[in-house]
């Protein structure tokens, strides 16, 4: 698939096809697509943990559920649980286990250069001491991390490729901490809920977004960004644009879905309109 | 064509959340009602319980003084199984889903264990 379809494509898909294992390579292709994400000094903030429904108890499935996302834990066969890991910066400062800034080496392979001021002397004498480790004694500090969920997303946007269906949805930090051990120094991003789509590729069609001209602007906030038409008219081609919701036979698909999963919803209904 | 509800059902008609239950219903499937079959089960549901079907919302979404609703874990998990108690009774999965489709319309999110 190439890669604006594959954007394009992806969906929040919810309901899952039983019985279909996804293959263990496929997952490791979400990790290694995860692993090669931006990163600020080339910490890896994002930790994750997999994790097989059919290996779990039904009460270790429904220790990961909140009243937010329940029935895809029980439909999912796989899940990704991705983590913020707030004690990444200090151990990439005190260890040299990984490659980051304060090791020195994005200068030994060129990422990092005079080219834009950087050199090993203002690492370890301004960077270190003046940007990455004030705060530390503070300890981890929850609040999220963007870049944790960068990886999330590119892990998310291999699933796709690879054909599979998935889903981001919260998932109950105690209960996930019980089931695998998880430090308290990680903090949740989202669960990712894994596996063969039972539903159709449309899916219910492209979700609204908010308009274009109050999200992006040029040079001023008042000035929204120019949405040229043949650009969206080539993303259309291309697949990064598809068909919006509501597609109509929507109502009909999760009906069926639902009936097939023998969840509410799912009874005969009269249409009257 | 299905039958029209028992009078037992016909008797819930006129609490609010059953008429909540109806609007939600239509709002999401775009026209339509629940079966009378689910009302019927909704009704053997609230006389095997003893309880109305405004209290059984009342108890899960409790009014807060500032006017909000505040959702009580522990009842919801109450009726949860109640539910599943009488899936189990009935023998019926789609009578349990009635009524579960009651408590969702109403707000109240469950759902029940995947068959596999």
């Amino acid at each position: 698939m190439e890669f604006l379809n594959v954007i394009g494509s992806r969906r929040s898909i919810r309901y899952f096809q039983q019985g279909r294992a996804v293959e263990r390579e496929k997952i490791q292709t979400i990790l290694e697509g995860a692993r090669l994400a931006s990163r600020a000094v080339n910490v890896p903030w994002a930790k994750a943990i997999v994790a097989y429904r059919d290996r779990l108890t039904q009460d270790e499935i429904d220790s990961l559920k909140t009243p937010f996302a329940s029935v895809e834990f029980d439909l999912a066969p796989v899940y990704i649980l991705w983590y913020h890991d707030m004690d990444a910066r200090r151990v990439a400062i005190e260890s040299s286990a990984y490659p980051s800034v304060a090791s020195g080496t994005l200068q030994d392979i060129g990422a990092l250069g005079p080219p834009h001021g950087w050199s090993h002397k203002y690492v370890q004498e301004v960077v270190l001491p003046e940007v990455l480790m004030p705060g530390l004694s503070a300890g981890p500090q929850r609040g999220g991390n963007a870049d944790a969920a960068v990886a999330m997303t590119q892990g998310l946007l291999c699933a796709v490729e690879e054909g599979l269906g998935a889903c981001l949805a919260p998932f109950n930090e105690a209960g996930a901490a019980e089931v695998f051990g998880v430090p308290d120094t990680w903090e949740p991003v989202q669960a990712m809920l894994v596996g063969y789509s039972a539903e159709s590729p449309q899916a219910g069609g492209q979700r609204p977004r908010a308009d274009w001209d109050k999200t992006f602007f040029l040079g001023h906030v008042d000035k929204p960004y120019p949405r040229d038409p043949a650009v969206t008219e080539s993303m259309k081609e291309q697949g990064l644009i598809q068909e919006p919701s509501p597609i109509p036979w929507r109502s009909d698909e999760v009906r069926a879905l639902s009936r097939g999963f023998r969840l509410p919803g799912g009874e005969p209904v009269e249409e009257t309109a | 064509m299905t039958a029209s509800p028992s009078a037992d059902a016909a008797a819930l008609e006129d609490f609010r959340t059953v008429q909540q239950w109806r609007q939600s219903f239509a709002r999401f499937w775009r026209g339509g009602e629940p079966e009378p079959a689910a009302f019927e089960a909704l009704a053997r549901f609230v006389a095997v319980n003893e309880v109305t079907p405004d209290e059984i919302i009342d108890s899960v979404l409790r009014s807060k003084e500032s006017g909000d609703l505040m959702l009580r874990t522990r009842a919801r998990r109450k009726w949860m199984d109640l539910i599943q108690e009488f899936e189990d009774t009935e023998q019926s999965r789609d009578a349990a889903n009635g009524v579960r489709s009651f408590m969702i319309h109403n707000g109240v999110a469950m759902n029940p264990p995947i068959l596999r």
